[in-house]
């Protein structure tokens, strides 16, 4: 899983470990950053979405 | 709408943040395809993966002392900061040596420079008190005579002034940049 998570963009990466390592709410997370609250969230799920496909990918790769 | 369309709202839907007016017709979606349903489960279940996996390294306690231990071994039984007190002392020594070296060099060159300034100067000065004097005062002062400098007279004099002007450069520095005195 940290692997994986070292293939994100850098943008990515820092929403995900803040909002899961650092278990900070989404406000926190856009104060931090310096970042709007809708980009915390687009950030965030954009983040899963490229998450769940280099997963996908991890599993098929091991699979073949 | 297609299923791309869903994807907001799958992950709305698994943060349980999707409005309730949306909910019906994503609900209606997922039972007719099987995709976003896999999608929405794996969705699910990342957000706990990562809640689980993504955390902080939890260190011993005894940590610190284990690295130090391993560090002293590795280096051969001494700490990589701790150098031998012989050693710093030569290498301190070598370094205000040429340090001190290299300011002389700088002071000097740079005295001599002043000095040459200072010694063109004086001796432009008396040049031109030479070529000009006597006529200045012969003409303006009704003195008919000045037996006076010569061109031997004036090197000396330019020379004494170069070496006075070195001296008192010398002189003006702080006592530990000195390089004559």
């Amino acid at each position: 899983m940290q692997a994986l998570l070292g293939k994100l963009p850098e943008h990515y990466r820092r929403v995900i470990v803040l909002f899961y390592l650092e278990d900070k709410s989404y406000n926190a997370v856009a104060d931090m950053l310096g970042i709007p609250l809708g980009t915390v969230k687009t950030y965030l799920h954009r983040a899963k979405l490229e998450f769940l496909k280099l997963i996908r990918m991890e599993e098929s790769r091991v699979n073949w | 709408m297609r299923c791309a369309e869903f994807e907001p709202w799958l992950l709305e839907h698994a943060e349980g943040s999707l409005p309730e007016e949306k909910r019906p017709l994503l609900i209606a979606h997922l039972a007719e395809c099987a995709q976003c349903r896999q999608t929405l489960a794996d969705l699910q279940s990342l957000d706990h993966t990562l809640s689980r996996e993504i955390r902080k390294p939890q260190l011993s306690a005894d940590f610190n002392e284990r690295l130090w231990q391993r560090i002293r071994v590795e280096t051969g039984g001494a700490a990589p900061t701790q150098l031998p007190l012989e050693r710093v002392s030569k290498v301190r020594a070598e370094y205000e040596a040429g340090l001190r070296a290299l300011r002389r060099g700088k002071i000097l060159a740079a005295g001599l420079i002043d000095a040459l300034g200072l010694g063109l100067l004086v001796g432009g000065f008396a040049y031109a008190l030479y070529k000009h004097l006597p006529e200045f005062l012969k003409y303006n002062l009704g003195l008919r005579e000045w037996g006076g400098l010569d061109i031997p007279v004036l090197a000396a004099g330019c020379a004494i002034a170069f070496a006075i002007g070195v001296l008192i450069r010398d002189w003006l520095k702080p006592a530990g940049q000195r390089s004559l005195f």
